[in-house]
Order: C-alpha cells, then structure tokens, then sequence
C-alpha cells in the first residue's frame, strides 16, 4: 500500500513527504544546537576568565577540518546533480544512462564519505593531543563545551556517515527499480548533511577564533 | 508463525501502533498512581507502616513498611516522570494522535510508517530505563520531575543518570514522532479536507505536534549537558564555590545552575500545553457530537489554539520567578503569561458556549466531557495568582501549585482522555463499552479527584511547602490544614477502587460489549466512515475519500439520522 | 562552483581577521557576521532554501524566532553581568 506523495509532489504544498520530513527534522535540530550555542553564550559571558581558546586549540586543523567539510558539501551536491536530470530516462529503460548517472554518484558520494572521514580523524587527532595534554572536559567550563559540542557534532556526522555509507552501497538498488524516489533520497539525505556543515560554520569560529 | 508475530509486533500500521501506545500508557498511568497512593498515605499517616503491602516495598526503601524520606523522593519524582512522559503524553497524543489522526484526514496512515514504528520502541525502550531505575543502587532519581541543579547533578548512584537516559529516548520518540504528525496533516488530508475543514481534534493535535518538535529539544540539550555534569566532571550547572556536605565540590566550577531551570522550563511550559491540547480536542470532538450541533465558534477556537501554542514559547520562567531574575524581565514573562490565559478562556468559552441550545445526550463520554469544563476552569483560574510574581511569592513550591497543576491533568486531561477512551472504543472494537459501569466510574473518579485536589489549595495557601515526607508537620501554622491529609488518603484509596470499573469494563467489553454499527454515535467526522474496525492492513477506507462538508454538519434540516458526513456529497 | 569559492573565501576570511586579535564586541560581530553569511549560502544554494515552499519557510521561520527568544530569555534573566543590573533591582525601585 503506498503512502501518497512518498516521490510525487503534492500540488497545494509543493512538497514530498520526505522533504517537508527533513526540514522539520532540522528545526528540531536547531533548537538543539542552539539551545547548546545559548548555554555556552551565557557560561563564557558569566565567567569571570575564560581561556584564550586559539591558544588552547589549533586553528589551523579546525580551518583544514572547515574545508574539508564544506567540500563534503560540494561533492554532496555533485552526488545528486549526477542523479536527478536522468531519473526519467531511467524509468523509460535506458540502462547506459542509468549506469553512467550511477557511476558518478558513486564516486561523488564516495568522496563525501572521504570528506567526512576526514574530518572525524584531524578530530581525532584533535581530541587524543588534549587528552595528552591533560586537557579533558571536566578540567573548564570552555573545554566541557568545547568536547560537548564538537562530541555532539561528530556524533551526527557518523550518523550521516552511516547512511551515505548505505546508500552508497546496498541502497542503490533503489537507482533501478524507483530513480525518482532514489534521487528524493539522496537530495533529503543531502539536506542533512548540509546542516550538518552548517553547524560546524557556527562552531569553528565560536569555539576556536574567538 | 514466528514471522507473523514478529510483523504484529513491530507493525508499521498506525492503528496497531496506536493500541501499543495505549496499552502501554495505560500501564505506566497505573504505575505512576500506585507510586503517589504511597505518597498520599505517607503525608496521612507520616512514619506509620502502609498497610499490607507495605513489606513488599523492600527494607532499602521502607524499612519495616515504613516509606523512608529517600524512597520517599524516589516516589515524588518518578511519579512526575512517570505520569507526565510515560502516561499521559504518550496516550493523548502517541495513542489517540496515531489511531484517529489518519483516520480523521481520510489518509490511509501516518506519512512515515516506519518511523512511526521507531517511536513506539523508542518510547517502550526509555520506559524500561525508567523502570529498571528503580532497582539500582541508590534507587531511581529522587530530584522531582525538574532535576533543579545542582542537587541533580551530584546525586549519588545511578538513578538520575538512567533518567536522563530514559528522557533522550523518550525526547527522540517524541520529536520522531512529532515530524510524522506534522507531515502527516499537511501533506496526507484527502481531497476536499481543506484546513477549516479539520475536526478540531486534527488542529489539536498539530499544534502540539509543533510544541514537542521545537520545544523537547532544550531539554535534549540540558540533559546532555548534565549528563557531561555528572560522568564527565563537567561544571556546567555547578557554580564555583559549591560546598557538599561540608566538603568543597572537586570541580573546576564556573557553571550556573539556573541554565538548567531556563532549559528545562523552556520545554517544561510547552509541556504542559502538550498535555491539555490534545484534551481539548477530545473534549470538542465528543461535545459536538452529543450536542447535536456544530461547535461554537469553531474558527475562533482554530485561531486561539494557534496563538496559545505560540505563546506558550514565551512564558517559561514563570516557573522561575523567586530565581531573582531583574524587574523588566519579570514583568515581560507576567504580562506574556497573563494573556496567554485569554486564548485558554476563548477555547473553554466556546466548548461551553457550544452547549446551548443543544440537543444533549448525556452518555459516558459526555459526562467526562462535560466535567472537564468546570475542572478544567478551576484549574485554569487557580492558575492566575501563580502567574503574577507579587503572588506567586507566597505560593510558588507549595500544596496549591500542586493542586492548581492536578486539577488540569487529573480531572482535566485524564478526564478527556477517559472521554475519548469510551467514545472510540466503539470504533476500534466494533463494541460498546457499558453505560452504567461507565456512570459509577465517572462519579466515583469525580467525587475522589475533588476530595484529593480541593484541600490542597487550603493547604498551600496556609504555606505547605510540597515534596516534604511528612506532610508538612513541621508547619505549626498549618496544623489544622494537614488534618486534610486523611480524607485525601481515603479518596486516593476511593480512587483506585474506581478506576476498577474501568478496567473491568474495557477489558470485558473487546470480547462481550454490545455490538456496535459502524458509527454508534451518529458522527460526521470520517473516522466513523471507516469500517466497523479498521482493517490491520494498510488501507482504512472502502472507497477512495472526498470531503465536501464542515466537520460538524449536525442537524441539518432535511438529513436523515439528523446529521451530514463529511464525505457526504 | 561559484558558491564553493564564496565559501572558501569567507572561511579564509574569518581565520584571517581572528589573526587581528580584535576586542570582543567587534570580534563577535564580524566572526558570527561572516558564520551567518556562510550559513546563508549553504542553505540557499546546497540545501534548495531558495526558492523552496511557504510551507517550509513558516517552520523555519518560527524555529529561527524561538531561538532569538531562548538567548533573548536566558540572557536577559540571568544577564546581570551582561547589562550591568544588580540582584538587588528584584525588590528595590521600579
């Protein structure tokens, strides 16, 4: 039994199910990182000294790490512009085009993952150089937030992981037999991941250069 | 076979998921009064063993019988808990929303099933930690429902950690579900099912749909900062300087405990809103019915409730006016709760207006309808002194902030619920539940509620602080006030007794209830055009849905049976 | 493309101007200023924001004006040290 507008656009909204789904998905998330954006607003303004927090993190990895997840981005974007304008060739049966659409999904989504990889090592590698520093969250307030929020980030960017890695993989199967709904996906999918860029725009200059 | 049960269990059919919801809630409702009978008996009786059972409750808690004063904020807070998070949201708006809202809009079932599903086990799994809290070392969190910094966050053992566990799976349930909700009501109405034309009981829940998705998220927020708080050794709620039991607190400090009451308070006061909305529309839904007539002022009702779950948002630190917040500040969240109450007065008003001149039936669902008025009245008025700061100094943290809250929840929403409980049984079983069982459990349960709410606005105003063990004993210019607690112990006993008749009645009448028609109660909305129980499968509806009318097209001159279906053409 | 450089060029700009060591309030201003500008483009151009439907903007919007009132809240009752106001102005003049 199918779920009306699943894939096809209900015509006095304009959306689809599962587009209207993620951008509501995403006002919670806003809520939730704000929430953690005004907590750490009022701890550093309350807090009689505060640490020179460039001094205590590198700037220099958090710009790389800024980079790499805005070109995750891009690459994300490329991943759905190989699929979309071929859906309708897919569903008339043109295998070449299919095949050739998937290919470059592929390997724009397959370096999205990379990007994201990427990104969870320098932090990573962020993390271990304070801990062996003697650097942990309950040593200040400013470290407690920053492991929290940078923690709850890196959190949602696995999860991200996790579901391109899927649809990278065994959730292509969807490019042959539902190529509209496959590309929905994959633009939802985008859509998040895109936010959780976004986070990281607000938390890079928040955290380490001022 | 094991397929099939598997499939049962976790069935993506919104109507299947629905019942999960209810009878789970059910139980926990249950759970959560015997919690506060114990309560009830120890501010009675303070010190004295609870009768027969009393043993049962384990030496840890209640050394020979007796409830202990650290058992005794167990019970206090995980009866909040409890009856809040996993009684009486979860069935006003994850049983009641899942099954009727589909079938309300003419869609075949929620936008995303699968999700839906997810819920449900989200919720069951916080339920579980919730429970098993209990049987820790240190027992179950003992801060109130608010878990205040920073009591909360140095409380030994490992029950306030299981119950911020418990509320991140309860708040993912909630927002998951939430977004199904909401794009399930936009995207999903049948054709013709424009938004005026929406039984109130659809934009009720919509609106709290809204309240959950952008309000629970400050509480996910605050429960990760205090659960850094208390396994990382962060300081975020700890200020510097924080003495424990003569011994200086071992952190860096620098924190405030006052974020954790803006953050929860934040998704506190929306809360409430979630437990009244979904009422409220119950409420609607079966007094246009039994009135024979449209609602009164339908579209003034629509508009209220929109105005009333946006400022909701804005009136939170009237929790937090003894917080010593600034004079401006204060005045701002006085006047934002001061008119918040008029779209609340609007919606009553027009229930009530929507009485006159009506042909009323007065059957079950009706009678618990037509108490949820004047109850839900009382504790709506009781709630303007709270409101002001000037008068909520006296008042704020004692037995009348209690009842004030009581009177909305118990006789008020647990009353809609009851409502809706015996108005759709029929279209769930294709059964009636039966009338004169119904009749002494709404008497009994309206005459106990009273006897238990009424005397601890006396009790409060005479200065009771709440959350003490022995009742307030040590208030000698309370004295004669808490010889009230003794009728409210033999109410609370009452109480139970009568949800017997409930119990009883539901359960008897799935298998031997008079058999029902498809729409006993002569509706117009489009549940009652579904099928005589909906189908298990998919797919509620006989025939493809098409809206032409007003919800509430009764007694329309020229119709037979005195009413119009919305799909009537 | 266009709006990858944008991005890169607003991200080198941001690293840079921390590099000035600015006071606070203007440090602030201009850091969240060019985040917000950044975020912008993200959304617009990458997540589809531009030109997407009413029905997207209206939550949107109000999830963007409950955020500016949990800071507004917060930060105006527990401000104290931010505007100056005392403990004291609860229960003396006005």
């Amino acid at each position: 039994m199918e779920i009306p507008y699943t894939s096809e656009v209900r015509p006095d909204t304009g959306l689809t199910n599962p587009k209207l789904g993620i951008w509501l998905f995403l006002a919670s998330e806003v809520m939730l990182f704000g929430s953690l954006f005004s907590s750490y607003v009022l701890l550093r303004s309350g807090a009689p000294t505060w640490p020179v927090q460039h001094e205590v993190l590198s700037v220099p990895l958090a710009a790389l790490n800024t980079v790499v997840l805005i070109a995750s981005s891009v690459t994300m974007v490329m991943a759905w512009a190989s699929l979309a304008p071929h859906t309708a060739a897919v569903t008339r049966g043109d295998n070449v085009a299919e095949g050739n659409a998937l290919k470059r999904y592929r390997l724009f989504m397959g370096l999205t993952l990379l990007g994201g990889a990427i990104f969870l090592v320098v932090k990573a590698i962020e993390y271990v150089d304070k801990f062996s520093h003697h650097l942990y969250p309950a040593t200040n307030n400013f470290l407690g937030l920053y492991f929290t929020l940078t923690g709850l980030h890196a959190l949602h960017v696995i999860v991200g992981m996790i579901v391109n890695a899927y649809l990278w993989g065994p959730g292509t199967r969807m490019w042959r037999s539902q190529p509209e709904r496959f590309a929905n996906r994959i633009e939802v999918v985008g859509i998040y991941w895109h936010f959780v860029d976004v986070v990281w725009i607000f938390l890079f200059p928040v955290l380490y250069l001022l | 076979m094991r397929g099939h049960v598997l499939r049962r269990i976790f069935s993506t059919d919104h109507k299947v998921i629905g019942l999960q919801y209810g009878f789970t809630s059910l139980f926990f409702l249950l759970v959560g009064f015997s919690l506060v009978i114990l309560i009830r008996w120890q501010h009675a009786y303070s010190g004295q063993a609870f009768p027969l059972i009393g043993s049962l409750l384990g030496e840890a808690n209640a050394p020979g019988g007796i409830i202990s004063p650290e058992f005794y904020n167990q019970l206090g807070a995980m009866h909040g808990t409890i009856m809040v998070f996993l009684g009486v949201v979860p069935l006003a708006f994850g049983a009641f929303g899942n099954y009727i809202v589909p079938l309300q809009i003419g869609a075949p079932d929620m936008a995303f099933p699968r999700l839906n599903a997810t819920s449900y086990w989200l919720y069951a799994a916080g339920g579980v930690v919730m429970l098993v809290s209990f049987i820790v070392p240190g027992g179950a969190a003992n801060n109130g429902w608010t878990s205040y910094a920073p009591l909360s966050d140095i409380a030994a053992g490992h029950g306030q950690t299981l119950w911020l566990a418990g509320m991140l799976l309860l708040i993912f349930s909630s927002l998951l579900g939430a977004i199904n909700f909401i794009a399930t009501i936009i995207q999903l109405r049948a054709p013709g099912m424009t938004w005026f034309r929406l039984p109130f009981f659809v934009w009720a829940q919509f609106i709290t749909a809204f309240l959950l998705l952008l309000a629970f998220p400050a509480l996910q927020a605050a429960a990760v900062l205090q659960g850094m708080d208390r396994l990382a050794g962060t300081s975020f709620f700890l200020p510097s300087g924080l003495v424990v039991a003569g011994q200086p607190a071992d952190v860096a400090g620098g924190g405030n405990a006052l974020l954790w009451q803006h953050l929860f308070w934040f998704l506190g006061h929306p809360e409430v809103y979630v437990l009244i909305l979904p009422a409220m529309g119950i409420v609607a839904e079966v007094v246009a019915n039994n009135t024979r007539k449209p609602l009164w002022g339908y579209r003034l009702m629509v508009y209220s409730v929109f105005v009333l779950g946006f400022l909701s948002f804005i009136v939170w630190a009237h929790h937090m006016f003894l917080t010593g917040m600034g004079t401006a500040i204060s005045a701002f969240f006085q006047a934002t709760t001061m008119i918040i109450s008029i779209p609340s007065v609007i919606i009553l008003s027009s229930l009530i207006l929507s009485l006159y001149g009506g042909s009323i039936r007065f059957n079950t669902p009706m009678l618990f309808a037509l108490a949820f008025m004047p109850m839900f009245g009382l504790g709506g008025l009781t709630g303007l002194p709270l409101g002001l700061s000037a008068t909520d100094i006296p008042l704020h943290d004692t037995n009348y902030v209690i009842a004030h809250f009581h009177y909305l929840v118990a006789p008020g929403t647990i009353f809609a619920l009851f409502a809706g409980i015996y108005y759709w049984f029929p279209k769930i079983t294709g059964r009636m539940m039966n009338e004169t069982l119904g009749t002494i459990h709404f008497v009994g349960s309206l005459i106990c509620m009273n006897v238990i709410f009424l005397p601890m606005f006396i009790q409060g105003l005479a200065g009771v602080n709440r959350r003490l063990w022995d009742g307030g004993a040590i208030y000698s210019h309370a004295q004669e006030t808490l010889s009230l607690n003794i009728p409210m112990v033999y109410a609370a006993f009452g109480l139970a007794f009568f949800q017997l008749f409930f119990v009883v009645n539901l359960l008897v009448s799935i298998r031997a209830g008079r058999v029902a028609d498809t729409n006993p109660w002569k509706a117009t909305t489009l549940e009652w055009t579904a099928t005589a129980t909906p189908p298990r499968a998919h797919g509620n509806f006989e025939r493809p849905v098409r809206v032409y009318r007003d919800p509430y097209d009764y007694s329309v001159p020229g119709a037979t049976a005195g009413f119009l279906a919305q799909n009537a053409e | 493309m266009f709006v990858f450089g944008a991005l890169l060029v607003l991200t080198m700009a941001t690293v840079g101007v921390s590099y000035l060591r600015l006071p606070d309030a203007p440090a602030v201003v201009i850091g969240i200023s060019i985040a917000l500008t950044k975020a912008a483009l993200v959304a617009m151009y990458f997540m589809h924001l531009k030109g997407e439907k009413p029905m997207v903007y209206w939550p949107l919007g109000l999830t963007a004006f409950l955020f500016v009132g949990l800071i507004a809240g917060l930060l105006l009752s527990e401000g104290d040290h931010l505007f100056g106001t005392q403990f004291g102005d609860a229960f003396t003049r006005d």
